[in-house]
Protein backbone atom coordinates (compact mmCIF):
# COMPACT_ATOMS: atom_id res chain seq x y z
CA UNK A 1 0.00 0.00 0.00
CA UNK A 2 1.29 2.79 -0.84
CA UNK A 3 2.67 6.02 1.66
CA UNK A 4 1.48 9.10 1.09
CA UNK A 5 3.30 12.24 3.46
CA UNK A 6 1.88 15.13 4.97
CA UNK A 7 2.87 17.46 2.49
CA UNK A 8 1.00 15.49 -0.06
CA UNK A 9 -2.00 14.86 1.24
CA UNK A 10 -2.03 18.93 2.03
CA UNK A 11 -1.94 19.53 -1.14
CA UNK A 12 -4.65 17.06 -2.09
CA UNK A 13 -6.73 18.56 0.56
CA UNK A 14 -5.95 22.21 -0.10
CA UNK A 15 -6.62 21.03 -4.38
CA UNK A 16 -10.14 19.78 -3.24
CA UNK A 17 -11.12 22.99 -1.23
CA UNK A 18 -9.72 25.17 -3.99
CA UNK A 19 -12.12 23.15 -6.61
CA UNK A 20 -14.99 23.39 -4.21
CA UNK A 21 -14.88 27.20 -3.95
CA UNK A 22 -14.82 27.77 -7.23
CA UNK A 23 -18.72 28.71 -7.29
CA UNK A 24 -17.85 31.13 -4.55
CA UNK A 25 -20.60 29.53 -2.32
CA UNK A 26 -18.71 26.97 -0.45
CA UNK A 27 -16.56 29.17 1.80
CA UNK A 28 -16.92 29.71 5.17
CA UNK A 29 -16.68 32.68 5.77
CA UNK A 30 -16.79 36.29 3.99
CA UNK A 31 -20.41 36.81 3.48
CA UNK A 32 -20.99 39.38 5.97
CA UNK A 33 -21.31 42.34 3.11
CA UNK A 34 -22.91 40.07 0.85
CA UNK A 35 -26.32 40.87 -0.72
CA UNK A 36 -29.21 38.69 0.81
CA UNK A 37 -30.83 36.95 -2.31
CA UNK A 38 -34.27 36.13 -1.95
CA UNK A 39 -35.69 33.51 -4.58
CA UNK A 40 -38.71 32.37 -5.74
CA UNK A 41 -40.18 30.62 -8.37
CA UNK A 42 -43.53 30.18 -10.23
CA UNK A 43 -44.76 27.29 -11.75
CA UNK A 44 -46.83 28.14 -14.96
CA UNK A 45 -47.40 24.66 -16.26
CA UNK A 46 -46.14 23.11 -19.25
CA UNK A 47 -42.76 23.53 -18.15
CA UNK A 48 -42.46 27.17 -17.96
CA UNK A 49 -41.65 29.22 -15.19
CA UNK A 50 -40.75 32.55 -13.90
CA UNK A 51 -37.62 33.03 -11.88
CA UNK A 52 -38.17 36.24 -9.34
CA UNK A 53 -35.43 37.16 -7.44
CA UNK A 54 -34.70 40.41 -5.14
CA UNK A 55 -30.96 41.07 -4.04
CA UNK A 56 -31.23 42.91 -0.54
CA UNK A 57 -27.60 44.20 0.91
CA UNK A 58 -27.77 45.05 4.44
CA UNK A 59 -26.08 48.17 5.19
CA UNK A 60 -27.24 50.16 1.63
CA UNK A 61 -30.89 48.84 2.30
CA UNK A 62 -30.59 49.94 5.80
CA UNK A 63 -29.44 53.28 5.62
CA UNK A 64 -30.60 54.59 2.34
CA UNK A 65 -34.34 55.81 1.32
CA UNK A 66 -36.11 57.48 -1.31
CA UNK A 67 -37.16 61.37 -0.32
CA UNK A 68 -36.79 59.83 3.42
CA UNK A 69 -39.42 57.72 2.92
CA UNK A 70 -39.13 54.50 0.99
CA UNK A 71 -36.82 51.57 1.14
CA UNK A 72 -36.36 50.73 -2.32
CA UNK A 73 -36.34 46.88 -3.42
CA UNK A 74 -35.74 46.18 -7.01
CA UNK A 75 -36.52 42.50 -8.05
CA UNK A 76 -35.54 40.65 -11.25
CA UNK A 77 -38.77 38.83 -12.85
CA UNK A 78 -37.31 36.49 -15.72
CA UNK A 79 -39.87 34.05 -17.45
CA UNK A 80 -38.67 31.69 -19.77
CA UNK A 81 -40.52 29.87 -23.09
CA UNK A 82 -44.09 31.06 -23.99
CA UNK A 83 -45.41 32.20 -21.41
CA UNK A 84 -45.10 35.72 -20.07
CA UNK A 85 -46.63 37.80 -17.12
CA UNK A 86 -49.50 40.37 -16.71
CA UNK A 87 -49.12 42.79 -14.30
CA UNK A 88 -51.05 45.26 -12.28
CA UNK A 89 -50.12 48.01 -10.18
CA UNK A 90 -53.43 48.22 -8.29
CA UNK A 91 -53.54 44.59 -8.20
CA UNK A 92 -51.11 43.08 -7.20
CA UNK A 93 -48.84 43.38 -3.79
CA UNK A 94 -45.38 42.78 -3.29
CA UNK A 95 -45.48 42.01 0.89
CA UNK A 96 -42.48 42.00 3.30
CA UNK A 97 -42.13 39.77 5.99
CA UNK A 98 -40.12 41.38 9.07
CA UNK A 99 -40.61 40.31 12.98
CA UNK A 100 -44.00 38.28 12.06
CA UNK A 101 -44.94 41.75 10.23
CA UNK A 102 -46.40 41.90 6.64
CA UNK A 103 -45.80 45.25 5.04
CA UNK A 104 -46.83 46.25 1.71
CA UNK A 105 -44.96 47.73 -0.70
CA UNK A 106 -46.16 50.97 -3.05
CA UNK A 107 -46.08 49.80 -6.20
CA UNK A 108 -47.22 52.89 -7.95
CA UNK A 109 -45.86 56.52 -6.30
CA UNK A 110 -47.70 58.08 -9.05
CA UNK A 111 -50.94 57.37 -7.46
CA UNK A 112 -49.67 57.06 -3.87
CA UNK A 113 -47.21 59.90 -3.24
CA UNK A 114 -47.12 61.91 -6.49
CA UNK A 115 -45.09 64.43 -4.93
CA UNK A 116 -42.29 62.12 -4.77
CA UNK A 117 -42.74 60.76 -8.25
CA UNK A 118 -43.25 63.90 -9.81
CA UNK A 119 -39.78 65.37 -8.61
CA UNK A 120 -38.31 62.48 -10.45
CA UNK A 121 -36.96 63.61 -14.06
CA UNK A 122 -38.85 61.42 -17.54
CA UNK A 123 -35.86 59.02 -17.51
CA UNK A 124 -35.94 57.86 -13.86
CA UNK A 125 -39.92 57.51 -14.13
CA UNK A 126 -39.77 55.22 -17.21
CA UNK A 127 -37.10 53.45 -15.28
CA UNK A 128 -38.57 52.97 -11.89
CA UNK A 129 -42.27 52.71 -13.26
CA UNK A 130 -44.31 48.98 -12.62
CA UNK A 131 -44.38 47.64 -16.02
CA UNK A 132 -47.52 46.44 -17.14
CA UNK A 133 -46.17 42.80 -18.49
CA UNK A 134 -43.46 40.65 -18.23
CA UNK A 135 -42.93 39.30 -22.24
CA UNK A 136 -41.18 35.70 -21.87
CA UNK A 137 -37.40 35.50 -22.50
CA UNK A 138 -36.89 39.67 -21.32
CA UNK A 139 -36.22 39.90 -18.21
CA UNK A 140 -37.53 42.88 -16.21
CA UNK A 141 -36.83 44.51 -12.76
CA UNK A 142 -39.77 45.79 -11.08
CA UNK A 143 -39.06 48.34 -8.42
CA UNK A 144 -41.17 48.71 -5.18
CA UNK A 145 -41.48 50.80 -2.32
CA UNK A 146 -41.59 49.89 1.54
CA UNK A 147 -42.04 52.29 4.24
CA UNK A 148 -38.73 53.41 5.81
CA UNK A 149 -40.56 53.65 9.43
CA UNK A 150 -41.47 50.46 9.17
CA UNK A 151 -38.73 48.80 7.44
CA UNK A 152 -35.88 48.93 10.04
CA UNK A 153 -34.63 45.52 9.51
CA UNK A 154 -33.28 42.82 7.46
CA UNK A 155 -36.46 41.45 5.73
CA UNK A 156 -37.25 37.41 6.48
CA UNK A 157 -39.20 36.96 3.02
CA UNK A 158 -41.20 38.28 0.22
CA UNK A 159 -44.38 37.45 -0.40
CA UNK A 160 -45.47 38.77 -4.38
CA UNK A 161 -49.18 38.31 -5.47
CA UNK A 162 -49.87 38.60 -8.94
CA UNK A 163 -53.98 39.50 -9.09
CA UNK A 164 -54.04 38.11 -12.96
CA UNK A 165 -52.82 34.57 -12.28
CA UNK A 166 -54.80 34.55 -8.93
CA UNK A 167 -51.38 33.51 -7.08
CA UNK A 168 -48.54 34.40 -4.66
CA UNK A 169 -44.91 33.30 -4.41
CA UNK A 170 -42.86 33.16 -2.11
CA UNK A 171 -38.83 34.76 -2.03
CA UNK A 172 -37.13 33.34 0.62
CA UNK A 173 -32.96 33.54 0.97
CA UNK A 174 -31.35 30.53 -0.64
CA UNK A 175 -29.31 27.91 1.57
CA UNK A 176 -29.28 30.24 4.47
CA UNK A 177 -28.44 26.95 6.49
CA UNK A 178 -25.51 26.42 4.56
CA UNK A 179 -24.08 29.70 5.06
CA UNK A 180 -21.77 30.51 8.05
CA UNK B 1 -25.16 79.34 -77.01
CA UNK B 2 -21.63 79.70 -77.85
CA UNK B 3 -21.72 81.57 -81.12
CA UNK B 4 -25.13 83.77 -79.75
CA UNK B 5 -22.81 85.06 -76.81
CA UNK B 6 -19.67 85.29 -79.08
CA UNK B 7 -22.56 87.50 -81.51
CA UNK B 8 -23.13 89.83 -78.05
CA UNK B 9 -19.98 89.96 -77.23
CA UNK B 10 -18.85 90.87 -80.67
CA UNK B 11 -21.35 93.64 -80.48
CA UNK B 12 -20.70 95.41 -77.22
CA UNK B 13 -17.22 95.62 -77.83
CA UNK B 14 -17.44 98.04 -80.81
CA UNK B 15 -18.78 99.92 -78.14
CA UNK B 16 -17.00 103.35 -76.33
CA UNK B 17 -18.62 101.85 -73.22
CA UNK B 18 -17.40 98.85 -73.47
CA UNK B 19 -14.69 99.33 -70.88
CA UNK B 20 -17.25 100.51 -68.57
CA UNK B 21 -19.34 97.15 -68.55
CA UNK B 22 -16.66 95.05 -69.12
CA UNK B 23 -16.28 93.76 -66.26
CA UNK B 24 -19.93 93.71 -65.05
CA UNK B 25 -20.57 91.75 -68.36
CA UNK B 26 -17.71 88.95 -67.16
CA UNK B 27 -19.63 88.90 -63.72
CA UNK B 28 -23.15 87.99 -65.66
CA UNK B 29 -21.32 85.45 -67.63
CA UNK B 30 -20.09 84.09 -64.71
CA UNK B 31 -23.09 83.77 -62.56
CA UNK B 32 -24.71 81.97 -65.31
CA UNK B 33 -21.88 79.86 -65.77
CA UNK B 34 -21.83 78.01 -62.20
CA UNK B 35 -25.40 78.45 -62.27
CA UNK B 36 -25.35 75.95 -64.97
CA UNK B 37 -22.77 73.85 -63.36
CA UNK B 38 -24.17 73.72 -60.00
CA UNK B 39 -27.85 72.58 -61.95
CA UNK B 40 -25.79 70.26 -63.47
CA UNK B 41 -23.97 68.70 -60.63
CA UNK B 42 -27.18 68.71 -58.89
CA UNK B 43 -28.83 66.73 -61.03
CA UNK B 44 -26.16 64.11 -61.76
CA UNK B 45 -24.40 63.70 -58.23
CA UNK B 46 -28.48 62.57 -56.47
CA UNK B 47 -31.35 60.81 -58.02
CA UNK B 48 -33.15 64.20 -57.14
CA UNK B 49 -34.27 66.06 -60.80
CA UNK B 50 -35.18 69.67 -59.39
CA UNK B 51 -36.89 71.59 -62.95
CA UNK B 52 -35.20 74.88 -63.72
CA UNK B 53 -37.66 76.80 -61.60
CA UNK B 54 -37.36 74.82 -58.35
CA UNK B 55 -33.50 75.09 -58.60
CA UNK B 56 -33.49 78.75 -59.43
CA UNK B 57 -36.05 79.36 -56.04
CA UNK B 58 -33.52 76.95 -54.37
CA UNK B 59 -30.36 77.90 -51.65
CA UNK B 60 -27.86 76.94 -54.08
CA UNK B 61 -28.99 79.27 -56.96
CA UNK B 62 -29.54 81.67 -54.04
CA UNK B 63 -26.28 81.71 -53.03
CA UNK B 64 -24.69 82.07 -56.26
CA UNK B 65 -26.62 85.31 -56.50
CA UNK B 66 -25.90 86.69 -53.67
CA UNK B 67 -22.22 86.18 -54.36
CA UNK B 68 -22.58 87.77 -57.81
CA UNK B 69 -24.38 90.85 -56.48
CA UNK B 70 -21.46 90.99 -53.61
CA UNK B 71 -18.66 91.12 -56.49
CA UNK B 72 -21.11 93.53 -58.12
CA UNK B 73 -21.11 95.82 -55.03
CA UNK B 74 -17.43 95.65 -54.63
CA UNK B 75 -16.39 96.90 -58.42
CA UNK B 76 -18.73 99.93 -58.17
CA UNK B 77 -17.80 100.65 -54.29
CA UNK B 78 -14.01 100.57 -55.80
CA UNK B 79 -14.95 102.44 -58.52
CA UNK B 80 -16.94 104.90 -56.75
CA UNK B 81 -14.44 105.58 -53.82
CA UNK B 82 -11.14 105.79 -56.65
CA UNK B 83 -8.10 107.83 -56.24
CA UNK B 84 -8.57 111.20 -58.04
CA UNK B 85 -6.43 111.56 -60.72
CA UNK B 86 -3.76 113.98 -59.33
CA UNK B 87 -3.69 110.83 -56.28
CA UNK B 88 -2.17 107.99 -58.43
CA UNK B 89 -0.75 105.75 -56.11
CA UNK B 90 3.18 105.84 -56.30
CA UNK B 91 5.15 102.61 -57.48
CA UNK B 92 5.11 99.39 -56.10
CA UNK B 93 6.80 99.01 -53.43
CA UNK B 94 7.43 102.55 -52.06
CA UNK B 95 4.44 101.44 -49.53
CA UNK B 96 4.79 104.84 -47.20
CA UNK B 97 4.85 107.12 -50.17
CA UNK B 98 1.87 105.02 -51.41
CA UNK B 99 -0.13 104.85 -47.98
CA UNK B 100 0.23 108.42 -47.04
CA UNK B 101 -1.15 109.94 -50.72
CA UNK B 102 -3.79 107.49 -50.70
CA UNK B 103 -4.51 106.78 -47.02
CA UNK B 104 -8.37 108.21 -47.71
CA UNK B 105 -9.03 105.87 -50.50
CA UNK B 106 -7.54 102.68 -49.19
CA UNK B 107 -9.43 103.13 -45.73
CA UNK B 108 -13.02 103.75 -47.11
CA UNK B 109 -12.44 101.03 -50.08
CA UNK B 110 -11.21 98.55 -47.17
CA UNK B 111 -13.94 99.51 -44.90
CA UNK B 112 -16.50 98.92 -48.02
CA UNK B 113 -15.15 96.15 -49.00
CA UNK B 114 -15.77 94.22 -45.22
CA UNK B 115 -19.43 95.59 -45.27
CA UNK B 116 -19.59 93.61 -48.41
CA UNK B 117 -18.21 90.86 -47.50
CA UNK B 118 -20.48 90.51 -44.07
CA UNK B 119 -23.35 91.28 -45.88
CA UNK B 120 -22.53 88.04 -48.23
CA UNK B 121 -21.90 86.28 -45.39
CA UNK B 122 -25.12 86.87 -43.43
CA UNK B 123 -26.95 86.82 -47.04
CA UNK B 124 -25.52 82.82 -46.89
CA UNK B 125 -26.44 82.22 -43.83
CA UNK B 126 -29.95 83.18 -44.29
CA UNK B 127 -29.84 80.84 -47.57
CA UNK B 128 -28.55 77.93 -45.42
CA UNK B 129 -30.45 74.92 -45.22
CA UNK B 130 -31.56 74.12 -41.50
CA UNK B 131 -30.31 70.93 -39.14
CA UNK B 132 -32.36 68.33 -38.91
CA UNK B 133 -33.38 66.84 -35.96
CA UNK B 134 -32.93 62.83 -34.79
CA UNK B 135 -36.31 61.56 -33.83
CA UNK B 136 -37.03 59.11 -31.19
CA UNK B 137 -39.83 56.05 -32.22
CA UNK B 138 -41.51 54.66 -29.38
CA UNK B 139 -43.72 51.56 -29.15
CA UNK B 140 -46.21 52.60 -27.29
CA UNK B 141 -48.16 49.29 -28.14
CA UNK B 142 -48.16 47.33 -31.29
CA UNK B 143 -50.70 45.11 -32.95
CA UNK B 144 -50.48 41.27 -33.53
CA UNK B 145 -49.39 42.01 -37.11
CA UNK B 146 -46.17 43.46 -35.95
CA UNK B 147 -43.23 42.59 -33.55
CA UNK B 148 -40.90 44.85 -32.19
CA UNK B 149 -37.93 43.74 -33.90
CA UNK B 150 -39.37 43.24 -37.29
CA UNK B 151 -40.39 47.10 -36.72
CA UNK B 152 -36.81 47.88 -35.41
CA UNK B 153 -35.39 46.57 -38.34
CA UNK B 154 -37.75 48.32 -41.04
CA UNK B 155 -36.57 51.45 -39.06
CA UNK B 156 -33.18 50.86 -39.41
CA UNK B 157 -33.61 50.19 -42.97
CA UNK B 158 -34.95 53.90 -42.93
CA UNK B 159 -32.20 55.27 -40.73
CA UNK B 160 -29.92 53.90 -43.43
CA UNK B 161 -31.16 55.20 -46.75
CA UNK B 162 -30.01 58.92 -45.32
CA UNK B 163 -27.31 60.61 -43.65
CA UNK B 164 -27.84 63.35 -41.56
CA UNK B 165 -30.38 62.25 -39.41
CA UNK B 166 -32.39 59.19 -38.12
CA UNK B 167 -34.79 57.66 -35.81
CA UNK B 168 -33.71 56.14 -32.42
CA UNK B 169 -35.91 53.67 -31.17
CA UNK B 170 -36.90 52.98 -27.42
CA UNK B 171 -37.86 49.65 -26.87
CA UNK B 172 -39.28 50.15 -22.95
CA UNK B 173 -42.46 48.85 -22.92
CA UNK B 174 -44.95 52.14 -22.20
CA UNK B 175 -47.42 52.19 -19.43
CA UNK B 176 -48.93 55.63 -18.18
CA UNK B 177 -47.60 54.51 -15.06
CA UNK B 178 -44.59 56.49 -16.47
CA UNK B 179 -46.36 59.68 -16.43
CA UNK B 180 -46.34 62.67 -13.68
CA UNK B 181 -49.47 62.17 -11.82
CA UNK B 182 -50.18 65.24 -13.23
CA UNK B 183 -50.23 64.25 -16.75
CA UNK B 184 -51.54 61.10 -16.22
CA UNK B 185 -54.84 63.01 -14.41
CA UNK B 186 -54.93 65.06 -18.25
CA UNK B 187 -54.48 62.60 -20.33
CA UNK B 188 -57.09 60.37 -18.91
CA UNK B 189 -60.01 63.03 -19.45
CA UNK B 190 -58.01 64.35 -23.07
CA UNK B 191 -59.71 63.72 -25.85
CA UNK B 192 -56.44 62.59 -27.71
CA UNK B 193 -55.36 59.94 -24.90
CA UNK B 194 -52.39 58.53 -27.25
CA UNK B 195 -51.18 62.46 -28.22
CA UNK B 196 -50.92 63.29 -24.64
CA UNK B 197 -48.97 59.91 -23.64
CA UNK B 198 -47.01 60.51 -26.60
CA UNK B 199 -46.39 64.40 -25.36
CA UNK B 200 -45.96 63.21 -21.75
CA UNK B 201 -43.38 60.84 -22.91
CA UNK B 202 -41.35 63.06 -25.36
CA UNK B 203 -39.63 65.03 -22.73
CA UNK B 204 -39.90 68.22 -25.24
CA UNK B 205 -37.51 66.13 -27.72
CA UNK B 206 -38.45 65.11 -31.15
CA UNK B 207 -40.94 61.80 -30.46
CA UNK B 208 -43.35 59.41 -32.62
CA UNK B 209 -45.50 57.39 -30.64
CA UNK B 210 -46.63 53.87 -32.55
CA UNK B 211 -49.72 52.73 -30.78
CA UNK B 212 -52.23 49.99 -31.93
CA UNK B 213 -55.27 52.18 -29.41
CA UNK B 214 -57.09 54.34 -31.09
CA UNK B 215 -56.48 58.28 -31.24
CA UNK B 216 -59.76 59.75 -30.21
CA UNK B 217 -59.51 62.68 -32.80
CA UNK B 218 -57.97 61.73 -36.51
CA UNK B 219 -57.68 58.04 -37.53
CA UNK B 220 -53.86 57.58 -38.66
CA UNK B 221 -52.03 59.87 -36.93
CA UNK B 222 -51.93 63.34 -35.68
CA UNK B 223 -48.91 66.15 -34.84
CA UNK B 224 -48.48 68.58 -31.97
CA UNK B 225 -45.08 70.53 -32.33
CA UNK B 226 -42.44 67.92 -32.29
CA UNK B 227 -44.87 65.07 -31.36
CA UNK B 228 -46.56 63.00 -33.72
CA UNK B 229 -48.54 59.88 -32.89
CA UNK B 230 -49.32 56.71 -35.26
CA UNK B 231 -52.33 54.34 -34.88
CA UNK B 232 -52.84 51.21 -35.97
CA UNK B 233 -56.44 51.01 -34.76
CA UNK B 234 -57.88 51.42 -38.12
CA UNK B 235 -55.93 48.14 -39.77
CA UNK B 236 -59.17 47.69 -42.34
CA UNK B 237 -58.95 50.87 -43.61
CA UNK B 238 -55.40 50.33 -44.96
CA UNK B 239 -55.58 46.47 -45.55
CA UNK B 240 -54.90 44.60 -47.92
CA UNK B 241 -51.47 46.79 -47.35
CA UNK B 242 -49.41 45.64 -44.62
CA UNK B 243 -49.18 47.66 -41.28
CA UNK B 244 -44.95 47.61 -42.05
CA UNK B 245 -45.91 49.39 -45.23
CA UNK B 246 -47.94 51.73 -43.69
CA UNK B 247 -45.98 52.13 -40.69
CA UNK B 248 -43.50 52.84 -43.10
CA UNK B 249 -45.08 55.66 -44.98
CA UNK B 250 -46.30 57.20 -41.85
CA UNK B 251 -43.25 57.31 -40.50
CA UNK B 252 -41.41 59.32 -43.43
CA UNK B 253 -44.42 61.65 -44.15
CA UNK B 254 -44.50 62.04 -39.71
CA UNK B 255 -40.53 62.76 -39.72
CA UNK B 256 -41.38 65.04 -42.72
CA UNK B 257 -43.78 66.71 -40.62
CA UNK B 258 -42.05 67.29 -37.59
CA UNK B 259 -38.67 68.93 -39.28
CA UNK B 260 -41.03 71.18 -41.33
CA UNK B 261 -42.25 72.06 -38.14
CA UNK B 262 -39.04 73.28 -35.82
CA UNK B 263 -38.03 74.67 -38.95
CA UNK B 264 -41.33 77.51 -38.86
CA UNK B 265 -41.65 75.64 -42.41
CA UNK B 266 -45.06 73.60 -42.24
CA UNK B 267 -47.17 75.15 -45.11
CA UNK B 268 -50.00 76.60 -43.14
CA UNK B 269 -52.64 74.76 -44.93
CA UNK B 270 -51.32 70.93 -43.90
CA UNK B 271 -54.09 68.35 -43.55
CA UNK B 272 -56.36 71.14 -43.28
CA UNK B 273 -59.69 69.14 -43.73
CA UNK B 274 -61.60 69.41 -47.17
CA UNK B 275 -63.59 67.27 -49.31
CA UNK B 276 -61.05 66.98 -52.63
CA UNK B 277 -57.64 66.02 -52.73
CA UNK B 278 -55.20 65.23 -55.44
CA UNK B 279 -52.72 62.93 -52.87
CA UNK B 280 -50.51 65.54 -51.58
CA UNK B 281 -48.14 64.57 -48.97
CA UNK B 282 -49.54 67.03 -46.51
CA UNK B 283 -53.44 66.95 -47.87
CA UNK B 284 -56.36 65.43 -45.66
CA UNK B 285 -57.33 62.00 -46.56
CA UNK B 286 -61.04 62.79 -47.03
CA UNK B 287 -62.03 59.00 -47.21
CA UNK B 288 -59.99 57.14 -44.79
CA UNK B 289 -60.18 54.38 -47.23
CA UNK B 290 -58.35 56.36 -49.47
CA UNK B 291 -55.14 56.43 -47.26
CA UNK B 292 -54.13 53.39 -49.30
CA UNK B 293 -54.28 55.77 -52.47
CA UNK B 294 -52.26 58.40 -51.07
CA UNK B 295 -50.03 55.84 -49.89
CA UNK B 296 -49.44 53.80 -53.13
CA UNK B 297 -48.73 57.26 -55.03
CA UNK B 298 -46.91 59.19 -52.44
CA UNK B 299 -44.61 61.65 -54.28
CA UNK B 300 -42.85 64.79 -53.60
CA UNK B 301 -45.03 67.90 -55.99
CA UNK B 302 -42.70 70.08 -56.86
CA UNK B 303 -43.48 72.57 -54.41
CA UNK B 304 -42.60 70.23 -51.68
CA UNK B 305 -39.64 69.26 -53.19
CA UNK B 306 -38.76 73.24 -53.42
CA UNK B 307 -39.78 73.55 -49.47
CA UNK B 308 -37.66 70.53 -48.63
CA UNK B 309 -34.81 71.67 -50.62
CA UNK B 310 -34.69 75.01 -49.46
CA UNK B 311 -35.04 74.16 -45.71
CA UNK B 312 -33.21 71.05 -45.51
CA UNK B 313 -31.08 70.92 -48.10
CA UNK B 314 -30.89 68.49 -51.54
CA UNK B 315 -29.88 65.42 -49.76
CA UNK B 316 -32.89 65.53 -47.57
CA UNK B 317 -35.24 65.46 -50.89
CA UNK B 318 -33.77 62.83 -52.49
CA UNK B 319 -33.47 60.75 -49.32
CA UNK B 320 -37.32 61.95 -48.61
CA UNK B 321 -38.51 61.33 -52.47
CA UNK B 322 -36.47 58.18 -52.54
CA UNK B 323 -38.63 56.73 -49.58
CA UNK B 324 -41.47 57.60 -50.39
CA UNK B 325 -41.78 55.79 -53.30
CA UNK B 326 -41.57 52.57 -51.11
CA UNK B 327 -39.56 50.55 -53.66
CA UNK B 328 -36.59 50.12 -50.98
CA UNK B 329 -39.05 47.89 -49.44
CA UNK B 330 -40.63 46.00 -51.46
CA UNK B 331 -38.26 44.73 -53.85
CA UNK B 332 -34.90 42.96 -52.74
CA UNK B 333 -33.34 42.59 -49.44
CA UNK B 334 -35.74 44.38 -47.04
CA UNK B 335 -39.00 42.74 -48.15
CA UNK B 336 -37.08 39.49 -48.17
CA UNK B 337 -35.22 39.70 -44.44
CA UNK B 338 -38.78 40.67 -42.63
CA UNK B 339 -40.13 37.61 -44.44
CA UNK B 340 -37.30 35.08 -43.95
CA UNK B 341 -36.06 36.52 -40.67
CA UNK B 342 -38.88 38.05 -38.58
CA UNK B 343 -41.48 36.29 -40.46
CA UNK B 344 -43.07 39.42 -41.18
CA UNK B 345 -46.15 39.62 -44.33
CA UNK B 346 -45.26 42.61 -46.37
CA UNK B 347 -46.25 41.92 -49.55
CA UNK B 348 -49.87 41.28 -50.91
Amino acid sequence: MARYSFASIALMLAGVLLVTARDGRAEMAGSAGRASNYVGMLDLGNGDRCDLSIQVERVSFLLTTVANKYRLVRMLVDCRKQTGLTLSSTADRLEIAIENRQVPAVLSLQRSDSAVWDALDLNMRQTLAYPPAIKPNAPVYVFAYFPADQVNTMPARFTFTIASLGRAVTLQVLATAARA
Amino acid sequence: MNKLLDLVLGYLKGHPYWAVIEPFVIVAIGWGTIQLFVYQWLSASTSFKPTVEVFLGSYLSTRITIVAVGVVAILLVTRAFGPRGGDAPGPVGRLTAYWQQNRSWVVRRFIAIVLIVAAVAVGFRVYSPNRVSHITVRFMSLNDEVTPEALAYLIYELNRRQRNWYFNVDFRPFTAEMLTSVQAERCATDQRPQLCHALGLSGGEPFIGITAEPLGGAYFAENRDAVSVISTADREAYAPLSTYEYLAYCLILQAIVIHLDAAGALPEDAFTEGNVSHGDLFQFVPEKQALKSAMLAARLSPDQEALLMNEFGSDYVTASASLLTMEWLHGGKVRSNLESVFGAKVGR
